[in-house]
């Protein structure tokens, strides 16, 4: 768990893979395979590093052409050695590095040796698996072998300094020439007891020899010259002389990583840089394989993590990078120390490693892929697209094979074609002009806009260039200004409104205003609906009532008037007659007042002027108004308010208005002697007025259409009542023109109660009224 | 006694509606002039000023807004106080910024009109 929240990124199958590929790779290195590669970047790292100095007290006497030219032919009478060692007297050892198995003219040289003593002479072990050592008419003098370890491209890299054949110890012959000339012993490992094998050889104390440079590094003097007496005996004082062909078809030469191209190095100069890397202790070591395979292992890892938390790009410049340093690390180890750090294997770990990171990426994006097809699936709208099953390959091999890009670019192809397809039918659908359309983006932005909208806007000089400009160049053209200047906020929260454009010709449009949620971003739809005609006929209707109920009211005027007149100048039947004539004048009248009154609502034209109204009051009022007509039909009209309730904020005329009617009703709808109470009550959230009577009800299948325009209820009690069917009506569209819900509860034969439930006003609070 | 009489000036397209005031005031003890529109009562008055002028809002030649414009514009007449008798639905409160001293809805009874007048000569 503690793993999984450090590394998201990396899962089992991300630790083992790699772990798995290493383990090859290891297998690999450990059979060799990368040693020829490891062999060129160690050549090439000396000679990069270029030559360097070697020691001055080591001398090369060579046996060179003009040795020969003066000398004879090989091989050199022994004499010649003698009177060599008689001239080097000086010499701290000499060693010569030329087989003298064959006996020969050796009394001379026997001589010399031993008198001098300090001579070191080679040995070497035949093809035919016997040692061959120096003549045994020689002096015994110590011996050394004189055989350097070819790698298996040639090149000399190393060397074994003791080898075991036979039971006997055959130690090297730099090694020799070490302990003679350092006066101290070679450190040998154990030999190894019961050699069974008699024709095995047994090395041991490996080293890697620090070449110093090409043929020619050692200072080389020619014993031809040693031997005319060029140089003096004292040259040769405490120096370390090593014997050995230099001349051409003679030499016993060998390539080195400086000679590879050129000639090849002289096995006595070779033999001679042993000798130095043992003496200034400057022979190349090599960070053990483990160790090795532990830092690439390491650094591998490190890498490898970081290859998953970037992207490709940097990826490879970390990769580049890391190659890069352990170059340069690697070869200043190798400059600086003489330790040799073999490239190859952490080369290989950081490039597999670089490769797999890269590979689970791709499979990740390959299975992102395929999830990305089967999300947009679902929402093409053809029917043979979303049937159709996934061809592509989930995973890497849906991307890394031909095959499966092939598929991968197949089924884009398809459904890009179905998205294009479907796009150019949204487009056309929206852009169709049977409706304007304009979309802004969640950043205020236009998104897109029809030709229409593009139209009306650029006549009417309203700026789409965005949300908010085009909603403040529409709000003077908004029909509905109830509520005063409306804010931005409140525009966008309208969910829908008129606007009358004057331009070109006068048009009225609807505005929906829409707020599409797309993807986690909030678009904003405007769709514009032109409602011209509908407009047009509404208004013509507004007229039409306007003007008939003035023509209506200009005779409705004198018919009133002058049955007025009559009634009080008639008597008899006449005078009841033409009371009626006034009475039904007055009924009229109201019936086109009320009309007019429910008309003036419903179309938004009827100014509500809200002010603070105690409904106790109202409701006494209402009584004083209706106590005539109450006694008049015998009804006991009552009021049952509380002292204290909390006034409310409605229209007072409207709200007068409504409380009257439901009350005449009330009584007009009783028999004499009975009561109608009008009650004030506090409620929780409201203010409930109920106008209660004990009358002749409603039926139950008449309650949900007592409110309709022109409804009336009909029974045998009622039948002979006159009304309006509009005086329910007008209460239900005054009382929710102001936020008042209205409610009847009724039971045919008892009574019914009607229930107008205000709205409390919302008390100020220190939060909403702050000083 | 003809000249301590309160003259009424009863302006209506309507003559029904004329005969139908001019009886109701003369009997409440008013002198009535009469004209057909606003024009015809500016003939009157530039004769003869009233005590109280009671206009239609929708005549021909010159309507009830025209002519209370005209009155409150000439100083010989600006007091004289106004009702208008309305068959709109709703007032024309936007036209204009003269406006009479009180609507008149019509129709209406006899006692409440006359309440007004003297309600408003009572005022001057």
């Amino acid at each position: 768990m503690m793993f999984k929240r450090l590394f998201p990124l990396i899962t089992l199958k991300r630790i083992t893979l790699p772990l798995f590929c290493l383990l090859i790779l290891f297998s690999l290195e450990y059979i060799g395979i990368l040693a020829g590669m490891n062999h060129y970047f160690y050549d090439l790292s000396f000679r990069i590093r270029g030559p360097e100095k070697p020691p001055a007290d080591i001398v090369i006497v060579a046996i060179d052409e003009q040795t020969l030219a003066k000398l004879g032919r090989w091989p050199l009478k022994r004499g010649y050695y003698a009177s060599l060692l008689g001239k080097m007297a000086a010499a701290q050892v000499v060693a010569f590095d030329i087989m003298m198995s064959e006996p020969a003219d050796d009394d001379m040289l026997a001589r010399e040796m031993h008198q001098y003593a300090r001579v070191v002479l080679p040995a070497v072990i035949e093809e035919k698996m016997f040692i061959e050592y120096p003549s045994r008419t020689l002096p015994p003098v110590r011996t050394g072998h004189v055989h350097i370890e070819r790698g298996i491209d040639g090149i000399v890299r190393e060397v074994y300094h003791t080898l075991y054949f036979q039971g006997s110890l055959l130690p090297s012959f730099s090694s020799v020439l070490y302990e003679m000339a350092g006066k101290t012993l070679f450190p040998r490992g154990k030999p190894i007891p019961d050699q069974q094998d008699d024709a095995a050889i047994i090395q041991s104390d490996l080293m890697r020899i620090n070449h110093y440079g090409g043929p020619g590094t050692f200072t080389r003097i020619s014993l031809g010259d040693v031997i005319d007496g060029k140089y003096s005996p004292a040259y040769f004082q405490g120096k370390i002389v090593l014997v050995g062909m230099t001349a051409m078809g003679l030499v016993d030469s060998a390539t080195t990583p400086y000679s590879a191209a050129r000639l090849g190095t002289p096995g006595v100069e070779i033999q001679a840089t042993i000798l130095s890397n043992l003496l200034l202790g400057d022979a190349i070591r090599v960070v053990p394989f483990p160790m090795r395979w532990i830092i690439s292992l390491l650094l591998g890892l490190f890498l490898y993590y970081h290859f998953f938390r970037t992207t490709e790009g940097r990826g490879a410049l970390l990769l580049i990078a890391a190659l890069l340093l352990f170059s340069i690390f690697s070869f200043l180890s190798f400059a600086l120390w003489h330790i040799w750090c073999a490239p190859t294997g952490t080369y290989v770990t950081f490039l597999t490693l670089f490769a797999l990171a890269y590979i689970f990426k791709l499979n990740d994006a390959a299975v992102s892929l395929g999830i990305t097809y089967d999300a947009i699936r679902p929402h093409l709208r053809n029917a043979e697209a979303q049937g159709k099953p996934g061809l592509v390959k989930k995973g890497i091999s849906g991307v890394l094979t031909p095959k499966g890009i092939q598929s991968q670019a197949f089924l884009l192809h398809d459904l890009t074609n179905q998205l294009i397809f479907e796009k150019e039918l949204s487009d056309r659908i929206l852009l169709s002009d049977i409706f304007g359309v304009a979309v802004f983006d969640p950043e205020g932005s236009l998104a897109i806009a029809n030709r229409d909208v593009h139209h009306f806007s650029g006549a009417n000089g309203i700026s789409l260039d965005s949300r908010d400009r085009f909603i403040e160049g529409l709000a003077p053209y908004v029909m509905e200004k109830g509520d005063g200047d409306a804010t931005l906020l409140q525009w966008l929260e309208r969910a829908s409104m008129t606007v009358c454009l004057m331009k070109p010709d006068k048009r009225y449009f609807k505005v929906d205003i829409l707020h599409l949620p797309v993807g986690e971003k909030e678009y904003s739809l405007f769709i514009l609906s032109d409602i011209t005609k509908l407009k047009e006929v509404e208004i013509l209707k507004g007229q039409i009532v306007s003007i008939v109920s003035h023509e209506l009211k200009a005779p409705m005027t004198s018919i009133q008037g002058f049955s007025e007149i009559l009634t009080e100048n008639l008597e008899g039947p006449m005078h009841r007659f033409a009371t009626i004539i006034h009475d039904e004048s007055l009924r009229l009248t109201k019936f086109v007042n009320t009309f007019l009154d429910i008309n003036r609502i419903e179309e938004g034209r009827q100014q509500i002027n809200k002010v603070s109204v105690v409904l106790s009051d109202l409701l006494t009022e209402t009584a004083l108004i209706l106590a005539p007509l109450a006694e008049k039909k015998g009804i006991r009209l009552q009021v049952e308010r509380p002292d204290d309730v909390a006034p409310v904020s409605v229209d007072r005329d409207l709200t007068k208005q409504c409380i009257m009617n439901l009350a005449e009703n009330a009584m007009k709808y009783s028999p004499p002697d009975r009561e109608v109470t009008l009650k004030v009550e506090e409620e929780a959230e409201v203010i409930r007025v109920d106008v209660a009577d004990q009358g002749y009800g409603i039926k139950a299948a008449d309650l949900d259409k007592i409110f309709d325009k022109f409804y009336r209820s009909c029974s045998a009690e009622t039948e002979d009542i006159k009304g309006s069917g509009l005086g329910l009506t007008f209460v239900k569209e005054a009382a929710e023109a102001q936020g008042v819900r209205i409610a009847v509860a009724s039971t045919y034969g008892e009574g019914s109660t009607f229930s107008l439930f205000f709205p409390k006003i919302v008390k100020p609070t220190r939060e909403n009224f702050p000083d | 006694m003809n000249e301590n009489k309160r003259k009424i000036l009863i302006v209506d397209d309507d003559p029904d509606i004329r005969l139908f005031l001019e009886f109701g005031l003369k009997k409440a003890g008013f002198e009535i002039l009469q004209a057909a529109n606003g024009a015809k009562a500016l003939d009157i008055l530039k004769k003869c000023i009233p005590d109280l002028i009671v206009t239609d809002a929708m005549m021909p030649v010159l309507d009830g807004y025209g002519l209370i414009r005209a009155v409150k514009k000439e100083t010989a007449w600006s007091r004289i106080p106004l009702i208008m008798l309305t068959g709109q639905d709703s007032e024309k409160t936007t036209e204009g910024t003269i406006q009479p001293d009180v609507y008149m809805k019509k129709p209406f009874a006899t006692p409440a009109i006359l309440a007004k007048i003297e309600e408003l000569l009572t005022d001057t």
